[in-house]
């Protein structure tokens, strides 16, 4: 969960991105050092989840850079490929393979985007289960399983490959309450282990307890960002203010 | 009153097994290439530039709403006209496929549509190249939803090797036209053929169902997101 | 390469092929639409052997090629029964048999699509079966099945171009003749593509605005 002094893993700079003649961000900048946990909040459809999709280049962008590693990250680019296979994404669908079983999930993209063995690749996604809890539903076809369970499942698919960057997009605003705990324990754990995160949510109480730092957008820009008590205590920025106030008081 | 008669057809009997391999041969090849067809087909329709947009689209509405029989005739006689002479079976083959292949290209994709964006996401996000997206996440789904219409496509493709008969191949339809006017037991003749058709429709409609049985055992879509 | 000659010189004959085939389409929609509504209210009824004839008589149709039906409607009929149906007739029957399997499809999803309560509340309210078909469930079921009955009338179109083979002088048959005598196959077959394609396209526009018109109303 700490930071430290090492160069940023992940360098945003002045990114403009459109769609058609809509600007969703506007000259966001942004650094991430490993390690680091980074909690994006603000109201919904302001750009937080298009920019993780540009991180991994899901989504082109129309000005400014990404860094990945020190590698710009150019959708449809070459080298966009290799630059996904560190960077593990969490999708508030979950996005599942609906035609295999969660083990089968699990392993298809090591095994045949890294090549990998399939027994390394067995023991580790068995491994993988354990850690997110799901041990005895492997053999489990998506369908079968829980949203919390699928969710957690995706979690152990994106880890499989080993990243040094995990994008959560809304990882829980798509599951019922009871089970939003269990996923955000397992995201915890991967906090306190040292992963370098960026988490796109609404769960305020996670931000704050697990976040390194907040970043609040509002129209596709920052408006704030700063560590979580004293961004959420103490905001600089009026809108900041407002926005707080309004999620603490549910 | 007539009497029926299948002893009559007896002499005739030696041929339906060659007419009725000729029937299959021809099902077979043009589901096969029809299949190839729609591929291709559900690709344009589904491609990012509008000139194979436009193709895919004028291609599946003209193929659909022209006569099977016409095809024919335009490859088979339109074509030896302008100096390409090809066979009938040839022509028959090629036809079918261009008629098949329009429906194929719309069965393959309403599958690729059903298939919801978040999967390719998935894929992509996990470094996976396009090719292996289709391999390993698209097309395992795809069949998965278009295996019922393909079925019923399959029955469609070997009811209309029928009309491969009009240009001189000898399958199950003009071996009961030939029996039945030689032997004036055209209506024995008619049963046999009918009862080819029905064993070879019913046939695959059977592996549909039990394809449909076997996919649900092996990964129930229920709740599928 | 488009000769003139075909068009100035031919034209009547191709238009009496696409009058020809429109009529024997449409009668043929017309009779199997009523042989299609009995087996489709066999296919629902309560006893089971009205019940698999009705299934037997769809799957049998949908099983042969229209081109089998109509040897067999021509040669076969004369070979076995002695009656010299004439190509008009035969065209006729066989183009009946193939639409009306489709069409008891189409009037048995019509009538299912009229939801259970509707037959509750008639049957509460006092009316007998036949009745409760005649005043509540046809009337509905109809809108529902324009639709998909155009999709039979283009079907139709398309099997009719088969009838040219018995003889029967639609619009590919007429097409033939115009080849004999010209020697031009390729422009003449093109010619009658576009017919088809003209008429069978308009009529599926045609049935794609009466299936959104319905989907507003419902």
């Amino acid at each position: 969960m700490s930071t430290d002094a090492r160069p940023p893993i992940l360098k945003i700079q002045r990114l403009i991105k459109r769609f058609g003649q809509r600007v969703v961000l506007d000259e966001v900048s942004l650094d991430v050092t490993p390690g680091e946990v980074v909690v994006l909040v603000g109201p919904s459809g302001t750009g937080k989840s298009t920019l993780l999709r540009c991180i991994n280049g899901l989504e082109p962008i129309q000005g400014g850079h990404v860094l990945f590693e020190d590698r710009p990250v150019v959708a449809h680019g070459k080298g966009v490929i290799e630059v996904r296979k560190h960077i593990g994404m969490i999708f508030q669908s979950f996005n599942l393979y609906p035609h295999l079983t969660a083990l089968g999930n699990v392993m298809l993209a090591p095994m045949k985007v890294l090549g990998e063995p399939r027994d390394v690749v067995e023991a580790r996604a068995r491994e993988l289960f354990r850690k997110v809890r799901l041990e005895h539903r492997a053999e489990a076809f998506p369908a079968q399983l829980s949203g919390g369970e699928q969710q957690r499942v995706a979690i152990a698919r994106a880890l499989a490959m080993n990243p040094s960057l995990l994008l959560f997009d809304e990882p829980t605003s798509a599951l019922d309450p009871e089970t939003v705990g269990d996923v955000l324990e397992v995201m915890e754990e991967l906090a306190l282990e040292g992963r370098t995160m960026m988490v796109v949510t609404h769960e305020i109480g996670f931000a704050r307890h697990v976040g390194d730092r907040i970043v609040f957008m509002d129209e596709g820009r920052i408006v704030e960002e700063g560590a979580p008590d004293a961004i959420i205590e103490a905001p600089r920025n009026e809108r900041t203010r407002k926005f707080f106030s309004s999620i603490l008081r549910h | 009153m007539y009497q029926f008669n299948l002893v009559a057809t007896t002499s005739y009997m030696s041929l339906l097994p060659g007419a009725v391999l000729s029937t299959i041969w021809l099902s077979l090849l043009g589901i096969g290439l029809s299949l190839i067809v729609g591929v291709a087909g559900a690709l344009c329709r589904t491609s990012t530039s509008w000139p194979l947009r436009l193709l895919g689209g004028v291609y599946v509405e003209v193929l659909r709403n022209i006569p099977l029989l016409i095809v024919i005739y335009l490859v088979y006689f339109g074509l030896a006209q302008m100096g390409l002479r090809i066979d009938g079976f040839h022509s028959a083959l090629i036809a079918l496929t261009l008629n098949a292949g329009a429906y194929m290209t719309e069965v393959i994709r309403g599958g690729l549509a059903a298939i919801g964006s978040g999967q390719y996401e998935a894929a992509r996000s996990q470094a996976m190249t396009p090719v292996q997206v289709y391999r390993y996440v698209v097309f395992p789904q795809v069949f998965r939803i278009i295996y019922a219409p393909f079925g019923n496509l399959c029955i469609g493709i070997v009811l209309g090797s029928a009309l491969a008969s009009i240009v001189g191949v000898e399958e199950v339809t003009s071996w009961m036209h030939t029996v039945g006017s030689s032997s004036f037991r055209y209506l024995e003749a008619f049963l046999m053929a009918g009862a080819v058709y029905l064993v070879l429709a019913q046939g695959i409609n059977l592996l549909r169902i039990g394809t449909g049985r076997w996919l649900l055992s092996h990964s129930p879509s229920a709740g599928r997101q | 390469m488009l000769v003139d000659d075909d068009v100035t010189h031919y034209w009547r004959f191709f238009l009496s092929g696409t009058l020809t085939t429109l009529w024997i389409s449409w009668l043929a929609l017309m009779l199997g639409g009523v042989i299609g509504a009995v087996v489709a209210h066999m296919r629902i009824s309560r006893a089971a052997p009205l019940r698999t004839v009705a299934v037997l008589y769809t799957e049998f149709f949908r099983s042969i090629p229209p081109l089998m039906l109509f040897f067999g409607c021509y040669y076969g009929v004369s070979y076995a029964l002695g009656w010299n149906l004439n190509p008009f007739s035969s065209a006729t029957l066989a183009l009946t048999l193939t639409a009306s399997s489709l069409m008891a499809e189409v009037v048995r999803s019509g009538i299912e699509s009229v939801g259970t309560g509707q037959w509750l509340a008639a049957t509460a309210s006092g009316m007998r079966p036949l009745q409760v078909m005649r005043y509540v469930v046809w009337p509905q079921a109809l809108r529902v099945c324009l639709p998909p009955a155009t999709g039979v009338y283009i079907s139709t179109l398309k099997d009719s171009s088969v009838a040219s083979v018995i003889g029967y002088i639609e619009l590919t048959r007429s097409g033939l003749l115009v080849r004999e005598t010209t020697g031009s196959s390729f422009d003449v077959f093109v010619i009658i593509a576009v017919i088809y394609f003209v008429i069978n396209y308009g009529l599926s526009l045609c049935g794609g605005a009466l299936e959104r018109r319905f989907r507003i109303v419902h």
